[in-house]
């Protein structure tokens, strides 16, 4: 849980220290960190549905995989439209990185110890993600096509968080 | 003429409902708009997601299921007895809302 926190701690400061150190992404950068956001979750997901064994910890897992799919979907019909190309920051790649740090570690856990680790770090990434929306994405976005998709999104995000909450206590009964 | 005026006052203070009446309830922000719903038996309740991510109407004790609603599309209810329908999205639990079905 500690390691947890200093992951999202780190991957945070790395969002608002690309933030401030350019002023905020680009949109084509920002079209690139919502692609890569909604990616490490599904895969996140793939990785919990084929290990857990708890029923809960499998649907929210089936959500997150079902959910982040749709907004990518939009999120490329929109760049198509817009004729924008994704690309790489700091902050998607700093993002990849926690990511593959997380699955590396997921990887080494089985039954509880998975199904907590995997629900912590969901809780502490739909933070983190909710956070960038608020104060990077939302306020960085130029195009409003954009900035409207992002600002649809976001609820989603809340709910998953709430979700993850719900599933967090239970397992901890 | 007094039994219609009677009528027409009900129906302008809200409480009465002509049988067969169209509502919407718009699935927006991960939330059903209006959470509430007052109807009649015979009425037609048209549920439109027009959120990016798929919901569902459920209300396991009244056995209504809607199935995944996509993003873009509506499902039709149409309640058949009288009482209240408590219902959740299945897929996202923290959604919920109710028809009160007169």
């Amino acid at each position: 849980m500690m390691l947890v926190r200093v992951f999202s701690t780190l991957a945070l400061a790395a969002f608002a220290g690309t933030a401030l150190a350019q002023g905020g992404p680009s949109d084509p950068q920002i079209a690139g960190i919502v692609v890569a956001a909604n990616q490490i979750d599904i895969d996140a997901g793939k990785l919990a549905k084929s290990r857990s064994k708890n029923k809960e910890v499998k649907d929210f897992a089936q959500r997150m995989i079902t959910d982040h799919t749709a907004v990518n979907r939009q999120a490329g019909a929109l760049v198509k439209k817009l004729g924008v190309k994704p690309e790489e920051s700091d902050t998607s790649k700093s993002l990849k990185a926690g990511a593959r740090e997380n699955m590396a570690s997921l990887k080494k856990l089985k039954g509880a110890q998975f199904d907590k680790a995997y629900v912590d770090h969901e809780v502490a990434y739909h933070e983190q993600v909710l956070d960038a929306i608020d104060k990077v994405l939302i306020p960085s976005a130029k195009n409003q096509e954009l900035k409207d998709l992002i600002t649809k999104v976001r609820p989603a995000i809340a709910a998953h968080l709430e979700h993850a909450k719900m599933v967090q206590s239970s397992l901890a009964k | 003429m007094r039994a219609l005026l009677f009528v027409l006052a009900l129906a302008a203070a809200g409480c009465v409902h002509a049988a067969g009446q169209s509502h919407v309830v718009t699935i927006e922000g991960m939330k059903f708009v209006p959470e509430r719903l007052d109807v009649a038996v015979g009425d037609t309740v048209k549920f439109v997601n027009k959120d990016v991510v798929p919901h569902t109407v459920t209300a396991a004790k009244q056995r209504v299921e809607s199935g995944e609603i996509a993003a873009d599309r509506s499902w039709t209810f149409r309640p058949r007895a009288k009482g209240e329908v408590d219902y959740i999205c299945r897929l996202h639990p923290v959604m919920h809302g109710s028809l009160v079905v007169h």
